[in-house]
Parts: C-alpha cells; sequence; structure tokens
C-alpha cells in the first residue's frame, strides 16, 4: 500500500470507532422519522387522544349526558361547538366520552386478539407437528368464516349478557365487554399466522439452536428469544389492527348490535345520526370525522412502521 | 405470464359457471329469475340476457298507461295465507287480495266484504244468549276462477286452521270459544260459541281460502304447509289477484274482474320490499313509492317539507305504556323495588315526567299522552287522571311516602334502601332510547335513581317458561307499545290468574297485578253482549288502572303513514288499513 | 400434486364438520326464532309451544344438529303433541342435500339462496371486475408516476376511502347522486331497489340500479388494492431483469405492460382469488341500503331472526367455498410461479 492509502484507510477505521453503528432500533427510528406520513399520523394521534383524555377535565360525565328537550337539534353554535343531538346533549362533549370508549375497544379488542393470536401462532410454530396441525386447522375454520357473519353471530349471541357496571369513575354498559370480546375473537387468526410464520423461520437459526444447546427451557427461547426478534410484524398488524377494530365497532354498531345507548362510542353516535342524515348532518359529520382521522392516523403510522420495521432495509447499514 | 390471467380467469368462471348453474330458473312459475352469464374477457361486466316478465301482456288498451299505485314495507311477508303469518305487513299485502266477512273501515265500522249483513242482536243474528251468531253471506261473491263463494270454504278454512297437521300461528280463538261452525245452506254461515265471546267481530273469519283449490292439495299432501297457494295466491275473492312474488324485492298485484264490486279502478299495486329506513325516505321524496308505511317520528320534519306528500296518523289502537313490576317475593317471577308497591311512589313516578314535553318535542306534536289504553276509541274514560307534569307534587308525594334523601348522594332512600329503579324497553328504536335519557333526567330531578337495562326484540319478549327478562320481573319500570284486540278493547294482561307461575308459565300478567274489582270487570267484559254495558266496564277499567297507576301513558302511538297526493281515495284505517283498496285512483 | 389435493379435501372434511357444529350452536343459542313470529303482539304462549314442537326447537342443541346433519325420516316424530311419536319425519337431512325449511318462510332453503345468490353474483362480479381495474390502473400510475401530483392525490383517496366505514359512503353516495342531483334538476340515479317495476326487468333498468351499489363496494376496495399494487409495483420495476428489458431496447409499455404488470398482479390475483368465495356473502350492509335482493341482506335477515336453518344454509355453502377455493389457489399459485411446491 501506498502512504496515501494507508492513510485513508486508517482514517476510514478512525471514523468508524468514533462512529459506532446504530443499533436496529436507532436505524428504525430514523426510518420513521424520514416518513413524511407517518409523523403527521403520530401528531394526529397525540392530538386526538389529548382530545379524549384531557376533554374530561373541561366537561363533564354529567353534563355530557345531561339532555334539554329545549335545545335539541341544534346546530354548531358558541354554546354547543359541535351542536346537538335528539335529546339535547352536547355532542363535543358526547365525543370525547364516545372516543375514549372508541379508542379503548379498539386497544383493547387488539389486546384480546394478540394474546389469543400469539399464543396460538407461537404454539404453533415453535413445537409444530400434530400440535401446529390442530392448531392451524383450527385457525383456518375460523378464517373460514366471514368476519361480518362471525360477528354479527357472536354479537346477537353475548349481546345482553353482560350487566351495566361502574369502573374508573364512569358507568359502561355491559355491551361495551361484549364488543370487545367478539371483535378480538373475530381478529386473531391474522396474527396467529404471521406470529407462526415468523416462528418457523426463525427457530431454524443457530441462536436458538445454541440456546437448546445449553439447556434452555422451552418458555424461555420462546419468550426471551424468538418473540422479540418477530416483533417487527407483530407491532405493525396490531397497529393496524387498532383501526381495524374501531371501524369494526363502528359496523356493529351501525347494525345496532354494538355498545347500547345511552353509553355513547363514536360507531353508535352514528347510528343515532342515521335518521337525521340530510337535516342534522352534524350529527354525524363530527363523530364520522373522528373515525376518519383516527383511523387515518393509525393507518400512516402503521404503514411508517412497516417501513421502518421492514427486516431487509434494516439489514443494510446506514 | 400469460397464464396468470388465464388461471385467474378459469378459476373466476368456474366458480361463476358452477354457482350458476344451480341456480336455474325458480321453481314458481309466476315468480322469475335473473339469467346471465360473465365473458371471458378480463374487463367487461358481466351481460345477462333480458328476462321478460313471460305473462306480461297489456291488461287494458294498449294506449292508457296502466294504473299503478306503488308502496314500501320494511319486511316481506313470510306468507300471504293469514293462518301462517303473525306478520303486520303479511296482513297488510293480504287485506289487498283475501277479505272474509268484513273489513273495518277508517272510522272502524264494519264494511261488508263476504258477509251480506253484519249481525247484531237487534237484526236477530245473534242469539239471546249470546252463544250463536249467524252470517248470511253475500251470494254474488264469487272466487277470481268463477266459482262462488259458500258457506264450505269457511268451515273448510275453520277446518285447517284447527287441523294439527298444519303448522299455523295460531289457533286462538276458535280452539277456546269456537264450539262449531255449521252452514244452514250455502250462503248462510252459523258460529257457535261455547260462551258469549265480545271480540268476536274483529278475530273471527279475517278471511277465507278457497276450499274447492286447497282441500285437494290438503288430501294430497296432508298439510297446507307447503301449498303453493301461500306464496302465489292464484284464486283470490279480493279486488287484486296477486301476479308476481319476488322473494326480497317485490309482490305485483293485477286487477281481479270477478271481484263482486267489479274491477277495481286501479290496474296494479306494486309492493316493494325496503328494509331501510333511509332508503325509504329518499323513495318518498323521489315519487319512487306512493304510500310509505310506519314512519317514525323522527322523519316528520322531512315530510312536511316534501311537496306532494300528505302526512296523516292513522289510529291503530296501539299506546306506548310503562308498566310496573308489582310482583312481591311470593310471586315467581322477581320481585319489583319495594317502593312501587306503594300508589303514592307510582303517583309521584307519574307527576316527574314531563310526557307532554316529550310528545312535543321528540314527537313533533304529532301525538300526546293517552288518557288510558282506550284512548280515541269509545271505550276511552273520559275522565282519567291526566298527572300532568308536577315535580312539586312528585317531590311532597315522594316525601310523604318515606322515602327521602338520608345520606346525600342525590338519590332518595328508606330503611336503608336506595331508590333506583331498573328501566327497561327494547334496543334499536331510536325514539325510545331518546324518551329512556330524557325520563331518566327528569326521575334524577327527584331524586328518583334510573338504571337502563334494555334487551334485542327477541329476548325481551321471552315467556316465562324462556327467562324472558320482563316476564321474569327482571325490571321495575318497563316501556313497550301494544295494543287489544283492536277495535275490539277486550285484554286479559290483568287478571290475577294470568300471573305466571312454575306450574304455569304461559301467563301474560308480567307485573303482578292482582286487584280484586279489576279481575271482577275484566271478566265481566269478555262476555258482555250488550254493547253500551261493555262500554261502562272499560270505563271502570280505565279508572282502577289509571287511579292506581298500573299503568302509565307515555305517548299514543297511532301509525304514522304517507300519501303521494297523485293518488286519490286512499283511507287508510287503523284495523284493515287497505280495506278500500278497490277505489283507490290515482291523478296524472 | 394430486396426493396434495386430496389430503387437502381430506383435511377439509373435518374442518367443515367443526365450522357447522360451532356454527349451528352459536345460531341456536344467540337468540329465539319464535320471537319474530308474533307480528306486533306478543304471541301466545299455547301457539309457542306448539310452534316450538312444529319445528323441533323442543329438543336439545346437539340432537337437533344431528336432525340437521342426518334428517329424521328414520325415526318417529310427535306431531300432533300428544307426547306420542307416531309419525315419521320428512327430513333428509344436509348430507343428503336437504337444508331443511326456513323458519320464517316456510320455503325450503336452498330455494331461497337460488333467488338471491344470482343478485349477489351480479352485484359483486361486476364490483369485482371494476376493482381489478381500477386497483390496476391506478396502481400502475401511481408506480410508474411516482411523487407526482396525481400520485399524492390518489394515495389520499386509498388513505380515506380505506379509512371510511362502509355504509358511510353508501348514504352519502345515495344522498348525492340519487337524492339531490334531482333536487337540481340534474339527470339522477335511482335510490332504490333492482328495477323499477313500471318499466320492467331490462338490462338497461338493472345496470342503472346497479351503478350506486357497485360504486360504493368498488371504492372502498379500490382504495386498500390500487396502494397495494402500486408497492408491488414499486418493488417490481426496481428489479434488475425490467432493467435489463430497458436496456435491450424495449418499448416501455411492452415492459411495463407484459413484465413489470404481470409479475406485480400476482399476488393481486391470489387475493381476488382468496376473496371470490366471499363474493358470496355479498355486502350486508350495502345491499340492505339498497334495497338489493341478495344474500348479504338475507344473511343480516337470518341473524335478526334466529332462522337457523337459512343462516346454516348460507353459512356452510360459502365455507365450503371458501375451502375449495384456498385449494384451486394453492394449486393455481404453483402454476403461476415454478418456484413453488407442494409435496
Amino acid at each position: 500500500m501506498t502512504a496515501t492509502t494507508r492513510k485513508i484507510a486508517w482514517e476510514a477505521m478512525e471514523e468508524q470507532v468514533e462512529r459506532p453503528p446504530l443499533t436496529p432500533g436507532q436505524l428504525a427510528w430514523r426510518r420513521f422519522r424520514r416518513h413524511k406520513m407517518a409523523m403527521v399520523g403520530v401528531g394526529l394521534l397525540v392530538a386526538i387522544i389529548l382530545y379524549v383524555t384531557l376533554g374530561p377535565l373541561i366537561y363533564s360525565e354529567d353534563y355530557a349526558n345531561r339532555t334539554d328537550l329545549s335545545v335539541r337539534l341544534a346546530p354548531p353554535s358558541a354554546a354547543h361547538p359541535f351542536g346537538t343531538d335528539g335529546t339535547g346533549r352536547d355532542i363535543l362533549a358526547r365525543t370525547i366520552y364516545g372516543g375514549q370508549i372508541s379508542v379503548l375497544i379498539g386497544v383493547l379488542a387488539v389486546g384480546v386478539a394478540l394474546t389469543v393470536g400469539t399464543l396460538v401462532g407461537a404454539l404453533s410454530g415453535y413445537y409444530g407437528g400434530a400440535i401446529d396441525a390442530v392448531l392451524m386447522r383450527f385457525t383456518e375454520a375460523m378464517l373460514n368464516i366471514p368476519r361480518l357473519f362471525l360477528l354479527i353471530l357472536l354479537a346477537k349471541f353475548l349481546g345482553g349478557k353482560i350487566p351495566t357496571f361502574k369502573t374508573l369513575g364512569r358507568t359502561f354498559s355491559g355491551s361495551v365487554v361484549v364488543i370487545i370480546g367478539v371483535i378480538g375473537m373475530t381478529s386473531w387468526m391474522y396474527l396467529a399466522r404471521i406470529v407462526r410464520a415468523n416462528f418457523l423461520s426463525i427457530k431454524e437459526q443457530e441462536f436458538v439452536t445454541a440456546a437448546r444447546a445449553i439447556g434452555s427451557r422451552d418458555r424461555t427461547i420462546i419468550l426471551e428469544h424468538i418473540l422479540p426478534n418477530s416483533i417487527a410484524p407483530i407491532v405493525v398488524a396490531a397497529t393496524l389492527g387498532v383501526a381495524g377494530a374501531i371501524i369494526s365497532e363502528a359496523y356493529v354498531s351501525f347494525l345496532g348490535m354494538g355498545v347500547q345507548p345511552p353509553t355513547a362510542t363514536w360507531g353508535n353516535m352514528l347510528d343515532q345520526a342515521y335518521s337525521h342524515l340530510s337535516t342534522e348532518p352534524w350529527m354525524w359529520f363530527f363523530p364520522g370525522i373522528l373515525i376518519v382521522l383516527t383511523v387515518l392516523a393509525i393507518n400512516f403510522v402503521g404503514d411508517g412502521l412497516r417501513d421502518a420495521l421492514d427486516p431487509r432495509a434494516l439489514a443494510q447499514s446506514e | 405470464m400469460r397464464r396468470t390471467w388465464f388461471y385467474a380467469l378459469l378459476s373466476m368462471a368456474v366458480v361463476a359457471a358452477f354457482v350458476l348453474t344451480a341456480c336455474g330458473p325458480a321453481e314458481t312459475p309466476v315468480a322469475e329469475e335473473p339469467v346471465e352469464e360473465p365473458t371471458e374477457a378480463p374487463a367487461e361486466e358481466p351481460t345477462e340476457e333480458p328476462a321478460e316478465e313471460p305473462t306480461e301482456e297489456p291488461t287494458e288498451e294498449p294506449a292508457a298507461e296502466p294504473k299503478i299505485v306503488t308502496m314500501t314495507f320494511f319486511e316481506e311477508p313470510d306468507s300471504l295465507n293469514t293462518m301462517y303469518s303473525g306478520m303486520w305487513f303479511a296482513g297488510l299485502a293480504i287485506d289487498i287480495f283475501n277479505p272474509g266477512l268484513w273489513y273495518f273501515d277508517d272510522n272502524l265500522e264494519p264494511s261488508l266484504e263476504m258477509a251480506a249483513e253484519f249481525p247484531t242482536a237487534d237484526n236477530g243474528l245473534i242469539s239471546e244468549d249470546g252463544t250463536t251468531i249467524t252470517v248470511p253471506l253475500r251470494e254474488e261473491a264469487q272466487w277470481s276462477d268463477g266459482e262462488p263463494v259458500t258457506a264450505d270454504d269457511f268451515i273448510f278454512t275453520y277446518e285447517m286452521i284447527l287441523d294439527p297437521a298444519n303448522t299455523v300461528q295460531s289457533t286462538w280463538p276458535y280452539d277456546e270459544y269456537v264450539e262449531s261452525v255449521e252452514a244452514s245452506d250455502d250462503h248462510t254461515l252459523v258460529l257457535n260459541f261455547t260462551e258469549p265471546f265480545a271480540p268476536w267481530a274483529t278475530t273471527i273469519f279475517q278471511f277465507v281460502m278457497p276450499e274447492h283449490v286447497l282441500r285437494p292439495v290438503f288430501e294430497e299432501e296432508g298439510t297446507l304447509d307447503n301449498a303453493a297457494w301461500n306464496r302465489t295466491p292464484e284464486v283470490v275473492n279480493g279486488a287484486f289477484r296477486v301476479r308476481e312474488w319476488q322473494s326480497a324485492s317485490h309482490i305485483i298485484y293485477e286487477a281481479n274482474d270477478n271481484y263482486w264490486r267489479g274491477r277495481p279502478v286501479l290496474d296494479e299495486i306494486h309492493i316493494l320490499i325496503v328494509p331501510d329506513a333511509e332508503a325509504q325516505m329518499a323513495a318518498i321524496e323521489n315519487g319512487d313509492t306512493d304510500i310509505g308505511i310506519f314512519l317514525s317520528y323522527a322523519d316528520v320534519p322531512v315530510i312536511e317539507e316534501m311537496e306532494d306528500v300528505e302526512l296523516t296518523t292513522v289510529l291503530s289502537g296501539y299506546n306506548e305504556s310503562w308498566f310496573f313490576n308489582l310482583n312481591t317475593e311470593e310471586n315467581a317471577a322477581d320481585a319489583g323495588h319495594p317502593a312501587l308497591q306503594d300508589v303514592e311512589v307510582r303517583q309521584a313516578i307519574a307527576y316527574a315526567v314531563d310526557f307532554d314535553a316529550i310528545c312535543e318535542e321528540l314527537l313533533y306534536g304529532k301525538t300526546y299522552p293517552p288518557s288510558t289504553k282506550w284512548e280515541e276509541t269509545p271505550y276511552d274514560y273520559p275522565d282519567a287522571n291526566l298527572y300532568k307534569y308536577d315535580p312539586d307534587m312528585a317531590n311532597q308525594l315522594l316525601d310523604e311516602a318515606g322515602w327521602v334523601d338520608s345520606n346525600d348522594n342525590g338519590t332518595r332512600d328508606k330503611d336503608g334502601v336506595e331508590l333506583v329503579l331498573t328501566y327497561a324497553t327494547t334496543q334499536g328504536r331510536e325514539v325510545r332510547e331518546q324518551t329512556q335519557v330524557i325520563a331518566q333526567q327528569y326521575l334524577q330531578d327527584v331524586g328518583i335513581g334510573i338504571e337502563i337495562q334494555n334487551a334485542s326484540y327477541d329476548v325481551f319478549w321471552n315467556s316465562y317458561g324462556e327467562g324472558g327478562p320482563i316476564a321474569t320481573g327482571q325490571f321495575d319500570i318497563a316501556q313497550w307499545s301494544d295494543s287489544p284486540d283492536f277495535p275490539d278493547p277486550n285484554e286479559d294482561q290483568w287478571l290475577c290468574s294470568e300471573i305466571p307461575t312454575e306450574d304455569e308459565p304461559e301467563g301474560n300478567n308480567w307485573y303482578g297485578i292482582c286487584d280484586e274489582e279489576l279481575d271482577e270487570m275484566v271478566r265481566a267484559q269478555a262476555v258482555e253482549v250488550d254493547p253500551n254495558r261493555r262500554i261502562e266496564l272499560f270505563h271502570d277499567i280505565g279508572r282502577i288502572l289509571t287511579d292506581n297507576v298500573y299503568w302509565l301513558g307515555v305517548w299514543h302511538d297511532n301509525d304514522l303513514w304517507t300519501r303521494n297526493m297523485r293518488t286519490q281515495n286512499i283511507k287508510i284505517s287503523g284495523a284493515d288499513p287497505f280495506w278500500n283498496c278497490f277505489e283507490w285512483d290515482v291523478s296524472e | 400434486m394430486t396426493r396434495y389435493v386430496v389430503r387437502r379435501l381430506l383435511q377439509a372434511i373435518p374442518q367443515l364438520f367443526i365450522i357447522s357444529v360451532v356454527l349451528f350452536v352459536l345460531a341456536n343459542t344467540m337468540g329465539d326464532p319464535l320471537a319474530s313470529f308474533g307480528g306486533r303482539r306478543r304471541i301466545r304462549s299455547e301457539d309457542r309451544a306448539r310452534l316450538r314442537r312444529r319445528l323441533g326447537l323442543d329438543k336439545p342443541v346437539m340432537v337437533q344438529y344431528v336432525i340437521w346433519l342426518v334428517g329424521n325420516d328414520w325415526m318417529q316424530v310427535d306431531v300432533d303433541g300428544d307426547g306420542v311419536a307416531d309419525q315419521r319425519g320428512t327430513r333428509r337431512g344436509v348430507l343428503r342435500g336437504d337444508f331443511g325449511t326456513s323458519f320464517m318462510e316456510g320455503r325450503p332453503v336452498l330455494e331461497i339462496i337460488r333467488e338471491r345468490l344470482g343478485n349477489t353474483l351480479l352485484l359483486m362480479l361486476t364490483a369485482e371486475a371494476v376493482i381489478l381495474i381500477f386497483s390496476l390502473a391506478i396502481g400502475m400510475y401511481s408506480a410508474l408516476r411516482q411523487y407526482s401530483v396525481l400520485d399524492y392525490v390518489f394515495t389520499t383517496f386509498s388513505f380515506v376511502g380505506y379509512s371510511m366505514p362502509i355504509f358511510w359512503l353508501a348514504l352519502l353516495l345515495m344522498y348525492l347522486f340519487a337524492v339531490n342531483f334531482k333536487r337540481w334538476g340534474l339527470p339522477h340515479f335511482p335510490t332504490v331497489g333492482m328495477y323499477d317495476l313500471a318499466k320492467g326487468k331490462t338490462v338497461g333498468q338493472v345496470l342503472w340500479h346497479m351503478a350506486l351499489p357497485v360504486a360504493t363496494i368498488s371504492i372502498m376496495s379500490i382504495a386498500n388494492y390500487s396502494r397495494f399494487v402500486r408497492s408491488q409495483m414499486l418493488e417490481v420495476i426496481n428489479q434488475d431483469y425490467i432493467r435489463t428489458a430497458h436496456a435491450k431496447g424495449l418499448p416501455k409499455r411492452m415492459v411495463v405492460l407484459e413484465h413489470a404488470l404481470k409479475n406485480a398482479s400476482l399476488p393481486l390475483v391470489t387475493l381476488v382469488g382468496l376473496d371470490l368465495p366471499l363474493l358470496v356473502s355479498g355486502a350486508v350492509v350495502t345491499e340492505s341500503i339498497f334495497a338489493w335482493p341478495g344474500m348479504g341482506r338475507l344473511f343480516w335477515d337470518a341473524a335478526k331472526d334466529t332462522d337457523v336453518p337459512v343462516l346454516m344454509g348460507i353459512l356452510l355453502i360459502i365455507s365450503t367455498l371458501v375451502v375449495i377455493f384456498q385449494i384451486i389457489t394453492d394449486v393455481a399459485y404453483t402454476y403461476l410461479d415454478p418456484r413453488i411446491r407442494y409435496d
């Protein structure tokens, strides 16, 4: 080597030492940040979450439920920025409390789906053989039933079986629990398949063989080795799942089988606005736009996550 | 990679062909079906052979436009044979082609159809003891195929209803009250009752089946359950006959020249099945339908803006009511809140809620709180206590009854029991949901807590034996709309004997009301033959129900109909809505 | 390959059994079929008991399942309620092709389904064709002209469209193009039904009435699929063999259509293929709103009324079709992508 080349090589090595390679997490975050739509989505989501969590500080639940026949079906005004509904309740306040429930349903339903789906997928992918066959046949059986049909059947079956309950300072209709369960029970199948596919490929890798060689228990291997490495598709699927769950809730409520009034959700506010479509458009516009914005935001974020966590991208260094 | 497209399309074509060959032409010759085939090219819409109605010939001079009235139904009738259907919409569809002895017109007077005379005590057609009723039949009445309508048709109908081989909706009242049905000659029908049965005029022979057509069917198949006549009655005795019934889509009627009054004015009547309320509103506005049926109060402002459409309210005998759970621990059903046993508490509840405001605001002033269940009929008690909104009176009564807010939590209590009531109704009707939250507000304002616990329609109505929530007493206040055997005032749900028990879970008295005086009156009216005395009995019944607040009127539940102004002579009756379809007309 | 197909088919049978049992129990316990019988009045209890017996609802659920499956013409039933089973049953059971009679309509289930199936297929196949064309067109355009103005417009449109509940869109379209257009004096679409009764069931009428429902169903899916096509196209376009084709001097259109498009549309075809059996289920809400007499509405009505035989009929047919279609798609895939093998 000539002196110049040696110098260049030395400087390059120095640079590398000074700037340590980024972890996959940091790489992912960088890519995510670059995704403009994802950042817009995050901003939007933060705004919506603030709306439903800080809103109660301004409007009490009593106020949201207060009926007043003299101002029923009033268009937006200073006193009622989003107008009032058929019994004179303030729509702005109702969207706040309704939003709490819609978002809650979305998140918890995905939680249910995640738990069941990951369990099924992990066991199936890791153990293979008979367990895999049985679980996968069961999953496929569930997938074979059109989702909306299953939703309707389960909602009807479980509807009305759970009474009203009070928690966290609010009164909830039992149908909230039912809907969370129903949406969760109809969405876990996709997650199970994704998790299983991941497990199948990862379990052949060397670090798993190594872990087994040193005598780690199955549970440790699953929880501490394989699962963390398959987080990426699970996170993306779960994020997009929340959007799907919110839309499912709107759908089921529109058919009349969702959360029952007087508990408000964005979905059943749309259902109540159904007969007022052209005469009182504010009744469906505001809950509707909130659903669209939330789902949109989640879709943007999910899109960004998918790009950011794409294993092929992570494999390349910065 | 052309194979990509090829296999994809092959799969689509295979499935389409497989499925479509399975759907051949429909079996009933009168109904029809689109038959189409997708093309192979990737980007075209499937073409279809125009499937023209095979029996479509112009029924009058080619030059004139046929006179047609169109209407929209929310639900499709399950059958066009009255004995197989309890659906209200089926009743409407059947009114058009299958009258019985008489209809009740828009003034609730009998409009004679197959009967030639209306039996009363004065014209001697009702016997002294009230157990024998003779009905002379109209001699000129015939079936659309030319056969005369005779007493045999009615006797056949009676036999078929009671025959266990037929899965009829209900055998009432024939099984309990009719001893026999005879023909003293071809055109005279004799009805023998086991005891005087006051509601006979509205419940017996409201339809009739053609014996000459259906007896052979019954003898061959052993049952009428699958008779083609139930779906497409080709032989009818009404103003129109059914030309076509396409499931989930429409029913088409055409004029019957052999109707005893002569050919009706209209040429055709079309019924469209439109399950969606918004879609019906759009159709009303667009003029795609001439008659709108069973609208909701929320639609009223929209309809009033439409230029060619007239809104009418029709008395149907229904009243939206509150019922209270007066069951005690001794009854099989769950006991109601102890506060409800006290009449003062019930009166306080009545005073606490402003039902007038609810009717004014939620129902656009189109109706009002009824005074009794027989509002707008001669059986209504005119001096009933209306419990006009008076929260001060409510508070006073509650205080007097001993219910005060001793622990300052906003709700009254007594002896450690909070005054919180469960309020139940059916899910899915907007105006009910709205009424609930408003009433909840009013009651909250006088210190009565309310928990809303609704159930879906089918669960709500389950009987005691099936664990229905209302029948088993899981409510304190329940709200629904019902009517007596309109236009007859008879109802039996107030009788002590109707309280369901473990041994006899069939009872209708879900409220646990057992009042001796009331019981006596209700029994008496059911066998009372003298109409004036009967009215007096109902005045007493109304008085007892309202003074004791066993029942509370929320709104007088008339039916809302719309009519396009281009139609004429449409007079909707609350009992038999389409009774005068033979004189309906349209102007163009 | 044949062994694979046979194996899958054999595996499908117990699957369908499990599905049918689960659904049957669910359908029977989710509500009371008799509740809808009474119309506006409550049904009398004596009549209820009689109807229960006639419809076979007084037996335990598993017995009802067996009867549904294999019929009851091999045993005696009690028709008139005297406690004595003295008549032969009349049902032959699903395994022999008898899907039973609808509780609500009293007609054979297969007859009812047959009537509605054609209408739904008409709607859904048209919609599917429209979806395919537009998704491919929009996706392709977006991929080729990435970051152009139209690309952003399309992307936004697809995100928004995908985030909307479908009934929303249906009502919006109906009010805009049917009701409001008429108010403004423009040529307008009809609101409900499959054709105007006065004009009869002609091709023109049906097409005219089909426009809004098809548009509703299509827009939602186009929003979804066009993004998918776009990302697939982008992936494919950056591949080496495309660059080679360009380098070889092939005209651009040929490159795009023959190579890029066909490779990119592979996964789309799979998705669409798997969607096909679901076409049969129809779009429940869209059909209700536009009063289109199809399978989706049939399912919804049957669910509302707990009409078990109809529900089971629909569910079974769809499940069977889905299973068959999965097999067809998997097999077709081996032809489409020679790298995939099963054995």
